[in-house]
């Protein structure tokens, strides 16, 4: 008992300086106060969240009543490579999962951006400048626009017409009855239009003009009219296409029979299902050589032979069929320039085609590396996610540009015309290549809306990037000499930070629409990949983060999650509150900036000290020498004497000393601390962003030691916090986050005794000038 | 004045972007009390700098670490300081390019402006990129007894002013 009473008490002496600030701040209540509500950095989520609901759990997974609406496409294709046209008849079969009654569909027509007339042009604000350049002056004020935007010739159900109204990418096609739950309804749709050129308008459709053969590389997307998404969460998705904010699709079922030049070598979503007819047999044989080539990527098309074709221009045609299943939308390129190699990949135990399509003009590069890339990106993902559930993956090189699609993505990185090219240039192509072959999990299959939200793809998708670029260089670390680590340009912690302590004005929380956002770049990509990585390095770990990020990939393959889902998943699955790490980095533009305020040294005495005895006061205590007591005191104060400096607490305070003789063995003494120094260390937030706080205390013998107190430190005082620390070391040096895992804007203060401050301007101009 | 040798592109002709492509560039100036200066550290991506360099002055140029030092620092110069322009209350200031150095994908690039008074007002144009990318932004932030100003240039309006006076 009586030991309990002491322990308690040195404690509590330890800690005294905390108990006294409250004392203070209790006697200077005023009686009319102004209220507040919960502004607590840690208070629950539950005024953003929506509720959880039969379609969606407060776990984060598909509700009981879970649905999602299906449409399967059945269509004609043809290209006009001499008029650059694209038309096609389509046939749409919608299946109504849902439990409401529709009384129209509402299909997208996102080629109607590029319509002459088209509102998305007038979306940005301008300005008259006194002086412009002739051609842009041409091309602004005098110059007709492109006459993009499709052409619908018919929306028909057994060949009557059925009623549409266009508004601006978005058509609604009335239906003659409601289309009951659980019934399908099948229409067609007759359509052309004119294909842009995809690098002169940087666009994600189109087509490049080599103007030395004069060929074409199609890159075709975004082509046909396509279902819009109807859910439990908006209805029907009813955002327009304004050109950020990507695609909200069903999935589906897709037979796409596709009409080219008989000299273009194509490729798309799906399986071919007449390759025998589109293939040489000589493709066909290299082909079969490439199902057993798990090694090396296997040439279908050389370049030679490629070179030969772009000479062709054939009149005849050719028809490629291409059949795909759950898949969320459709895509393919087509060229006489395209050189193709593939190479199998076992995934898991499963067989995938790793594939590229490329002109001459992607080579050597595109050769050496594209397939692999592709190869170690599905395999990565898998890792980190689910096995890769389609039987390809097509990489192909489009300028300027990277676009993912179901199976088939553009990605750029074009070697000089002597085929020379620099580390940016292969590192640019091999990241961009993970990144969309990386799509095909997020959205592709884990099918989010990329239309009201673009980090849940890009954002997801780069962290996983970040990953598989790093697996990609400790796999092939002659594909990345001289550097020991893939240099990932997204995901560390530092990179982030020129964002994130940028003016406030200029920074959108993620949770916000990527037409509202200001860098689209760190806000939809950098940033929530930076947060994500942070929570499986920092705040969670390998193993919690890991399994809750593969049941959340797990519970929404092939469905269509909210942020909610991802968000309540990772915390139901790991057991770890998330509410502060979400709130503060997804809805709010906070940042981290923790430093060491201040550190106060203190001996323990056994001598009544001032403040002790005043303190003893407060608590009725008149003769402090009646109290079984020890007494700490700072460093320099009133009552310090050098004398106590470098003993340990039981020769200060030979109280104590006596305290354990007639309270403790021999035995369990032995097993005591015996601490010289005490320290209290105050550290300060002054970012609004809450964070763990790692420190590394560093000692007088040159050991370290590293602490992370966990984010709830900040709970109740979210601007600063003591820690006491008994050592029987001397602390020399003591450093918040050491080794930059939180994207601390500011380091200055994150040193005890502050370092010298070292200017990167500064140092430069130094360098430069020696 | 200032805009004898600019060419502007006044309106975003395209306002449809490819995906994973920002043209963003972000310049941090801080006056430097000692030294009487400002000092800028501005971040370009270096793909689109590369591309300026080709289309401006020479096809053949690249930047890379093996890039002809002499070269590219002469051009670099000659661009940066005939697009990035500063005048403080009223009177204009000469920038000078010191260097460059890269950082993945992006150049980090300095300029200094020697010799500068206190202030109440600086006006700066950041024309950098623009005469190649009509959505080319950059984003100029100013640090100034502890205060941080910012202006976002793109499109027809290159320069702004920040006062700081309040």
């Amino acid at each position: 008992m009586r030991k309990i009473k002491s322990t308690l008490l040195v404690c509590f002496l330890i800690f005294s300086a905390g108990v006294f600030a409250q004392d203070e701040a209790a006697s200077k209540e005023e009686t009319n106060q102004t209220g507040h509500t919960n502004q607590n950095k840690f208070r629950q989520l539950y005024q953003e969240f929506s509720t959880p609901n039969q379609y969606r759990t407060g776990a984060g997974a598909p509700g009981p009543e879970y649905y999602q609406n299906q449409a399967d496409y059945k269509m004609d294709i043809e290209l006009d490579d001499k008029n650059q046209k694209l038309s096609g008849h389509e046939t749409i079969t919608y299946h109504n999962n849902s439990p409401d009654p529709l009384e129209y569909l509402w299909v997208q027509l996102d080629q109607n951006i590029r319509s002459k007339n088209s509102e998305a042009k007038l979306k940005d604000g301008s300005g008259v400048s006194p002086v412009t350049q002739s051609s842009s002056f041409v091309n602004d004020f005098m110059e007709e626009p492109f006459d993009g935007g499709f052409h619908i010739e018919e929306v028909s159900k057994d060949g009557k017409a059925l009623p549409y109204t266009i508004n601006f990418t978005m058509m609604r096609v009335d239906l003659p009855q409601p289309l009951k739950a659980g019934e399908s309804y099948s229409f067609n749709i007759k359509w052309w239009y004119n294909i842009n050129n995809h690098v002169t308008d940087r666009a994600r459709s189109g087509y490049e003009h080599f103007p030395e053969d004069g060929n074409n590389v199609y890159v075709i997307a975004q082509f046909f009219p396509r279902m819009g998404v109807y859910n439990d969460v908006e209805g029907w998705q009813n955002m327009q296409f304004w050109g950020s904010g990507e695609f909200a699709l069903p999935f589906g079922n897709y037979e796409v029979n596709i009409t080219v030049p008989a000299d273009h070598v194509l490729d798309g979503t799906g399986e071919i299902q007449n390759r025998k007819d589109v293939y040489s047999k000589e493709m066909m044989k290299r082909y079969e050589q490439a199902k057993k080539s798990y090694d090396n990527p296997v040439v279908i098309v050389t370049q030679a032979e490629a070179e030969a074709a772009e000479k062709g221009f054939s009149d005849k045609k050719k028809t490629w069929k291409l059949k795909a299943e759950m898949v969320r939308d459709f895509a393919f390129a087509t060229s006489r320039k395209f050189i193709v190699d593939m190479m199998n990949v076992n995934v898991m135990g499963k067989d995938v085609m790793a594939e590229s399509l490329y002109p001459k003009e992607g080579n050597p590069l595109w050769g050496d590396y594209s397939t692999e890339v592709v190869a170690s990106t599905i395999k990565s993902y898998s890792n980190h996610t689910f096995q890769y559930p389609y039987h390809k993956a097509i990489s192909v090189h489009a300028k300027n540009q990277g676009m993912e699609y179901p199976m088939i993505c553009w990605n750029y990185g074009r070697p000089e015309k002597d085929g020379t090219y620099s580390d940016r240039v292969k590192f640019g192509m091999m990241s961009v290549i993970i990144h969309e072959v990386g799509h095909n999990f997020f959205p592709m299959i884990v099918n989010s809306d990329e239309r009201q939200w673009g980090w849940m793809d890009e954002g997801i998708n780069t962290f996983v990037q970040y990953m598989a670029e790093q697996e990609f260089g400790q796999e092939h670390p002659e594909a990345i000499s001289p550097n020991e680590a893939y240099p990932s340009r997204r995901g560390i912690p530092s990179k982030i930070v020129p964002y994130m302590k940028g003016d406030q004005s200029y920074i959108a929380p993620i949770m916000s629409n990527p037409e509202n956002v200001f860098q689209l770049g760190n806000n939809a990509y950098g940033k929530p990949a930076t947060a994500l990585n942070i929570l499986r390095e920092t705040v969670m770990g390998h193993d919690l983060f890991d399994y809750s990020f593969q049941t959340y990939a797990h519970r929404w393959m092939f469905k269509h999650p909210t942020p909610e889902d991802f968000f309540r998943t990772m915390e139901d699955a790991s057991g770890v509150d998330l509410d502060w790490f979400w709130r503060g980095w997804f809805y709010g533009t906070d940042n981290v900036d923790i430093g060491v305020k201040e550190v106060k040294k203190f001996q323990v005495t056994d001598k009544i000290t001032k403040e002790g005895k005043a303190m003893l006061e407060k608590y009725g205590v008149t003769d402090p020498a009646s109290i079984d007591a020890v007494y700490v005191v700072e460093e320099g104060s009133e009552d310090y004497n050098a004398d106590l400096k470098d003993k340990n607490a039981l020769e200060n305070a030979p109280k104590l000393n006596e305290y354990l003789m007639d309270n403790f063995t021999p035995a369990e003494r032995a097993k005591l601390k015996n601490p010289k120094y005490f320290y209290q260390v105050t550290f300060n937030k002054p970012g609004g962003l809450v964070m763990p706080l790692i420190v590394e205390y560093t000692y007088a013998d040159g050991t370290t030691k590293n602490v992370t107190y966990p984010a709830q430190v900040w709970r109740k005082n979210d601007k600063e916090v003591s820690k006491a620390i008994a050592s029987d070391k001397e602390i020399t040096k003591i450093v918040v986050d050491p080794n930059l895992e939180t994207a601390d804007v500011n380091l200055d203060n994150n040193s005890w005794p502050q370092n010298a401050k070292e200017d990167k301007f500064e140092k430069f101009k130094n360098e430069t000038d020696n | 004045m200032k805009y004898k040798i600019l060419l502007l592109f006044l309106i975003g002709l395209t306002s449809f972007k490819a995906n994973h492509k920002f043209y963003v560039s972000v310049t941090e100036v801080k006056y430097n009390e000692k030294e009487k200066s400002l000092q800028m550290i501005s971040r370009i991506f270096v793909d689109d700098l590369e591309d300026l360099l080709q289309k401006r002055y020479d096809k053949t140029i690249v930047l890379t670490k093996g890039e002809d030092k002499k070269i590219v620092f002469d051009y670099l110069k000659k661009y940066l300081e005939q697009k990035i322009t500063v005048e403080v209350d009223g009177k204009d200031y000469k920038v000078n390019y010191l260097g460059k150095e890269y950082d993945n994908d992006t150049a980090v690039i300095y300029l200094e402006v020697p010799g500068v008074p206190h202030f109440t007002s600086i006006k700066i144009q950041n024309a950098v990129l623009a005469d190649l990318f009509p959505e080319q932004k950059n984003l100029v932030h100013v640090e100034y007894k502890g205060k941080i100003k910012s202006m976002v240039l793109a499109d027809g309006k290159l320069e702004d002013v920040l006062n700081f006076n309040d």
